[in-house]
């Protein structure tokens, strides 16, 4: 679904140095996949993951959605992809403070052309899938952090996306919340087949994925296959 | 992006940040204010005089020699003026080359709290019918007929007093029949008679009156002329001085040009006042934007990453700015048409020219004006910024 060739992303720093994020990565997301990317801090998987979300422009190689070259595309052609075929989940608290709980799940579809009614029934219905559907009047600083986390899953699927790209979803939680938001995925993708590209520095959660990848230094350290490939220089 | 979206975007923005919208409210109030200010003060006295030399309707105004000054300020404000010119000087004007009509006008007496008039001072003046062109021709048009002996024709502020049937002066009755239409100066209070009614309530009034009206003989204050079509004022105005030298002929575009040029002192002072208000706000406005763009930074890169383009970003801080500037300049706006509504008699006393509040079409285009110039202004402010957050990226964005 999404394929990554040859992937490059560094970044001037002070000084006149550049940094390489990313040394020439190549991979593959099959539709329907749960693949998982691990690394330690600084290891580029976060940028990997940006790269392949069109949020961040590589420096080197293409990013191809079913195909299209997402950088070939206009912002607004780029946005509209992001908005109707991608869901995000990340790492900090990315709810609106000002909006309610069912207002922040249906924002996405503000930017589409979907009317009032049919976004408060989809929002309605994910929040009961996330198990919030007694929150939709609720207001983020009244959640806590794993319901929070709830609440941005349940607006990474409101516009039936194709993908959800997950950041570190489960980073800033304890252990139980953790596993708890974890086993929503799994369901999530179990139920529907949608494909989920997570990154996540902890290992153990492999485990809930179809498929696992490990990054060090920029480059693909270790793919599915087993194979080893090369940190980037 | 849905207008009531973004429209509902923009207000969670503003709420969310209260200091920071009434910083920005608050410009726009000072912007559309002065804004509104200014052009009121300055388009009224501007109009004012510009019905004034209308409502006197001459190319060329005569006046004694070194008496300018004067007689403007008895025409405009009411100052009163002894300066006068032999009668005789009306037919050497109207012999004059181009000269299609000379008329005279005599300003009789200002009169401190008269009966009859709104304002606490009333200008009385006498002119001759059979030359005017000034009093008879709206006359005509709109009373139907001349002004016959013991009637007169009233500035905007001049009434007949209630109960009574006719204005009381020096003992002598006078009819009332109409009233010109308002011009923000002196002409708005004063009382236009015929020679004939003057020199008869000057010669009632020594016996009915405890101060009898003094009509200087064979004088007048100034001749008002017309050109002929095709003829030159200029020309004519040379004509009027080679003919008369002890006169002083006014063109009708240097006409209150005194005036004119306090007018222009006071639109430099406020211009500048307005630029120095425009030019702070629109810098603390790009600095408050500048900020609010900067504590929004990951929330922007959200709403990218959930679809929002480059362009929705930039039209949610401009909807943003749109409706600040609305608040804050609508205040502006109608504080500052209040304000000066208000107080204008006390401008026309401080700045020492006269004023006239426009119409409420003017004043409905002027607010308009204010109101579109606030939202421009705050709207480019908010621009830069909004433009620099738009093209980042949203990785970088989101980035701590």
């Amino acid at each position: 679904m999404i394929a990554l060739r040859g992937i490059t992303k560094t970044y001037a720093v002070p000084g006149g140095q550049t940094i390489t994020a990313l040394g020439g990565v190549d991979l593959e997301i099959g539709r329907g996949e749960f693949l998982v990317i691990t690394g330690r801090s600084g290891s580029g998987k976060t940028t990997l993951l940006n790269v392949a979300a069109g949020l961040a422009k590589p420096t080197g190689g293409s990013v191809l959605v079913d195909g299209t070259d997402l950088w070939s595309l206009s912002d607004k052609e780029r946005s509209l992809i992001r908005n109707r075929r991608m869901g995000f989940v990340f790492q900090f608290p990315s709810l609106l403070p000002s909006l309610s709980v069912l207002k922040n799940v249906t924002l996405p579809l503000a930017f589409g052309r979907n009317g009032t009614e049919e976004r408060r029934a989809r929002g309605t219905e994910l929040l009961e899938l996330v198990g919030l559907a007694d929150r939709l009047t609720s207001y983020p600083r009244q959640l806590s952090a794993g319901q929070q986390q709830r609440v941005v899953i349940a607006r990474a699927l409101i516009g039936r996306p194709e993908i959800v790209l997950a950041d570190e979803p489960s980073s800033d939680l304890d252990e139980q919340t953790e596993s708890e938001i974890m086993e929503l995925f799994a369901r999530i993708h179990g139920e529907t087949g949608i494909t989920i590209l997570m990154v996540t520095h902890t290992k153990q959660l492999v485990a809930y994925g179809t498929s696992h990848v490990e990054m060090a230094a920029g480059g693909v350290l270790r793919d599915r296959a087993g194979s080893e490939g090369a940190p980037a220089e | 992006m849905r207008i009531r979206d973004l429209t509902g975007l923009a207000v969670r923005g503003i709420a969310g940040s209260p200091f920071r919208s009434w910083l920005i409210g608050v410009c726009a109030f000072l912007i559309a204010a002065f804004l509104v200010a200014t052009v009121l003060v300055v388009h009224g006295a501007q109009d004012s005089l510009h019905g004034a030399s209308e409502r006197l309707g001459a190319d060329v105004i005569v006046v004694p020699r070194g008496a300018e000054a004067q007689v403007e300020g008895a025409l405009l404000m009411g100052t009163p003026t002894k300066a006068t010119m032999p009668q005789g000087d009306v037919t050497k004007i109207a012999a004059v080359d181009g000269v299609a009509a000379a008329s005279p006008q005599l300003y009789l007496e200002s009169l401190i709290d008269a009966p009859c008039c709104s304002v606490s001072e009333m200008f009385m003046v006498a002119f001759d019918p059979a030359t005017d062109f000034t009093i008879e021709p709206w006359l005509k048009q709109r009373v139907g007929g001349d002004l016959s002996l013991g009637q007169a024709v009233g500035g905007r502020y001049v009434f007949v007093p209630k109960g009574q049937e006719n204005i009381a002066l020096y003992g002598y009755f006078l009819s009332l029949r109409g009233n010109l239409e308002p011009t923000g100066t002196n002409l708005d209070r004063s009382l236009f008679v015929t020679f004939e009614t003057a020199y008869d309530m000057a010669r009632m009034s020594r016996t009915t009156a405890v101060k009898p009206l003094v009509i200087p003989p064979d004088a007048v204050s100034s001749v008002m002329v017309k050109v002929r079509p095709g003829a030159d004022p200029q020309k004519v105005a040379v004509g009027i001085v080679k003919a008369v030298p002890d006169v002083n002929p006014i063109v009708s575009p240097e006409m209150f040009g005194a005036y004119r040029t306090q007018i222009n002192g006071v639109l430099r002072s406020m211009l500048f006042v307005l630029g120095s208000i425009t030019v702070l706000s629109l810098a603390l406005m790009a600095l408050v934007f500048s900020m609010a763009v900067h504590e929004r930074r990951r929330q922007i890169g959200v709403l990218r990453a959930l679809g929002a383009s480059k362009g929705v970003v930039v039209q949610s801080f401009l909807t943003e700015a749109v409706i600040l500037a609305l608040a804050g300049g609508l205040v502006g706006v109608v504080v500052a048409a209040a304000g000066v509504y208000m107080f204008r008699a006390l401008l026309v006393q401080t700045l020492g020219f006269p004023f006239l509040f426009p119409a409420l079409g003017s004043l409905a285009a002027l607010i308009a004006g204010g109101l579109a110039l606030a939202m421009l202004f705050v709207a480019l402010s908010a621009m830069v910024p909004a433009l620099r957050i738009s093209r980042q990226e949203p990785a970088e964005s989101m980035r701590e």
